[in-house]
């Protein structure tokens, strides 16, 4: 999970072109800037990452790394028999 | 070979000769209604009676829509007479295309029923102080005892004061809240709500499509009851963005009529008139110019085609193959539009010298198309964030089939799949380019390989792009622009080889000559080099355009029956 932390948050930041260090896992991502569409760029990364299928609007629903991560735990278990 | 959209074939040849003054649809008489700035209304009623509304309609709610490219190609029909009358009329399509997308059945069933019967519908995204910027909507929703209360102003909307209907996108949730959950989308009937909650807002002049009511619609307080609520309520952006991509598809249709008026009046021109005791059409500089204003007409003809049958057998990948053409195809009608401005010189500034003024009419009509339903760089801002993903997978062997499935036009299609809003794939046509080049023969084949090389090269390029909050460099915007040119340059490749067989005794066909031009044109563009004497494809298809008339890869009969 903390691997997965890790890669969430330097994605946010590459997108934010922020160092990762600023960016805290409870912020709002819309309201630091990552919009709509960047949000589906993220999460079509994370997709790629994980290897498994994710709703493209997550991260619209789970605007916060915190909720997001929370959210790919339960994708990511249920993806595996 | 029998026409592919037997539909638009007889909606055409029933409005009669478009010249014959004494038509409802005549070229006159459009002239007119432009110069009046009057809306088609008598034209509009005609193809209601026709049955143009049921191809907005799909087949399982009563309609005619089964198939994509025949939409685009009704479209075209259409707009090949006249771009106003085929915006007021397709209208409809934007405007119910959400419902179709998400619709419940009800509702589905009753706006059937609506457009079937020649009601015209809207489509209210734009607001006066944020166009294209849809998430800063402002339009609110406000929960109401029995539903919800919607108060705002939609302006510049199409047929906002005309249409029975209009589905808006506004917002349910908090006035500060940013993200896209915040919006939803309510169908709403004009026509039955209180007196004092709508006011239309008067048309607004416009420089092309004159005729057209390009209006607006202020609601104070208007009462929505649940059943006006498309889809759950926040999936308001979700809805329109795959909507979108639909749309975008369609609006091709309104280039390729409007490249194939122009090229009419280019090439009526040009044999006919004297300069130097010579017809223009005798000068070798025309007739290159004349040829490649057939390949940019064929070009984006095979990019739409492929695209809008795409639709149907690769929809994953829609979301970034509409953004593609949506930006590409009126780009390239544009630039053969003032092409052939320059060959009809005066002619085309005159308004009423040669063809009622047609040409200059068409020039100013046509602007719009590259404008509404996402510009160019709102079309080009969505294929950069996906040039990430373009540039990362590898030959796409497992989508070959779908790929030569929409290539391939006389083939049936299966219904249209999910939508998504990002395409997981990239752009299949790109990556299964080199099986399909490794199938042609001779000088096509010559152009194709110097094509997979530009392609590959295009791939590295993209993988440097890095999409992020910051505003958009030109520079992606550039590399861009080069992809949609490769990506319809691939697409007219795979549908030249899916084809071709069967159609190589045809004269835009045979001897590759189509393709040869396309791809002699895009390349070109793209700044490869081109093999010696390449160009002279140029002045073959000005020659085919003498023999052949309406430069086309659909069969003769699908562009027959003005």
């Amino acid at each position: 999970m903390n691997a997965l932390r890790t890669y969430v948050t330097e994605r946010v930041a590459y997108y934010l072109e922020r160092d990762a260090a600023t960016i805290e896992t409870d912020m709002s991502l819309p309201d630091h800037g990552l919009d709509s569409v960047l949000a589906l760029a993220l999460c079509g990364d994370i997709e790629d990452h994980l290897g498994v299928r994710l709703d493209p609007t997550a991260v619209w629903d789970y605007p916060t790394i915190d909720a997001l991560l929370t959210y790919l735990s339960g994708a990511v278990a249920e993806a595996k028999p | 070979m029998t026409a592919l959209f037997p539909d638009a074939a007889a909606i055409v040849s029933a409005l009669g000769s478009f010249l014959d003054p004494d038509n409802t649809f005549s070229r006159t008489e459009c002239a007119r209604l432009d110069v009046e700035e009057e809306f088609p209304a008598a034209i509009c009623r005609d193809l209601d009676r026709l049955g143009l509304p049921a191809q907005y309609v799909p087949v399982a709610q009563g309609g005619r829509l089964h198939d994509h490219a025949a939409l685009v190609h009704v479209v075209r029909r259409i707009s090949r007479r006249d771009l106003t009358v085929a915006v007021a009329h397709a209208k409809t399509f934007l405007g119910a295309a959400c419902v179709w997308v998400t619709g419940s059945a009800g509702q589905r069933a009753r706006l059937a029923g609506d457009v079937l019967a020649g009601v015209p519908v809207a489509w209210g995204l734009t607001e006066p102080d944020h166009g294209s910027d849809l998430v800063a909507t402002g339009f609110a929703a406000e929960r109401a005892p029995g539903g919800y209360r919607l108060t705002g102003v939609k302006w510049p909307i199409n047929n906002a004061t005309r249409g029975g209907l209009m589905c808006v996108l506004a917002r349910t949730g908090e006035t500060a809240e940013r993200g896209p959950r915040a919006l939803s989308l309510f169908l709403l009937d004009k026509r039955t709500l209180p007196p004092g909650t709508i006011e239309c807002l008067p048309k607004t002049p416009t420089h092309g499509i004159r005729g057209a009511d390009i209006s607006g619609l202020r609601l104070s307080g208007a009462p929505a009851g649940p059943d006006a609520l498309v889809g759950e309520p926040g999936t308001g952006l979700d809805t329109v963005l795959r909507a979108l991509q639909l749309t975008r598809v369609m609006c091709t249709g309104l280039s390729l009529g409007a490249a194939d008026q122009a090229l009419q009046l280019i090439h009526e021109y040009v044999r006919e008139r004297f300069l130097y005791q010579r017809l223009l059409i005798e000068m070798p500089h025309v007739r290159r110019t004349l040829g490649e204003c057939c390949a940019r007409l064929l070009l984006a003809e095979a990019v739409s085609m492929f695209a809008s049958r795409s639709a149907h057998t690769l929809t994953g990948e829609l979301a970034v193959t509409s953004a593609l053409v949506k930006a590409f195809v009126p780009a390239v009608v544009d630039e053969l539009i003032s092409v052939g401005a320059e060959v009809l010189g005066a002619r085309a500034f005159l308004t009423t010298v040669y063809a009622d003024g047609a040409f200059a009419k068409l020039e100013r009509d046509h602007r719009i198309v590259a404008i509404f339903d996402g510009n160019m760089a709102v079309n080009r801002n969505a294929v950069v964030n996906h040039l990430p993903a373009l540039a990362r997978y590898g030959d796409g062997a497992e989508f070959a089939a779908a790929v030569r499935h929409a290539a391939t036009l006389d083939r049936p299609l299966p219904p249209i799949g999910e939508l998504s809003l990002r395409s997981r794939t990239g752009t299949s046509v790109l990556r299964t380019l080199p099986s399909a080049v490794a199938e042609l023969r001779g000088p096509a084949r010559e152009l194709g390989d110097a094509l997979v090389t530009v392609a590959e090269r295009l791939r590295t390029e993209a993988g440097r792009v890095r999409p992020s909050v910051r505003d958009v460099p030109a520079e992606a915007f550039e590399l861009v622009e080069r992809y949609e040119w490769a990506f319809a340059a691939a697409a007219a490749v795979h549908v030249a080889v899916a084809n071709r067989d069967r159609r190589s005794t045809e004269p835009w066909w045979c001897d590759d000559r189509w393709l040869r031009g396309v791809l002699t044109l895009a390349l070109d563009r793209l700044r490869a080099p081109l093999p010696a004497g390449a160009e002279q494809v140029f002045d073959e298809l000005a020659g085919t355009l003498t023999i052949a008339e309406r430069p086309s890869i659909l069969p003769a009969a699908d562009m027959e029956g003005e």
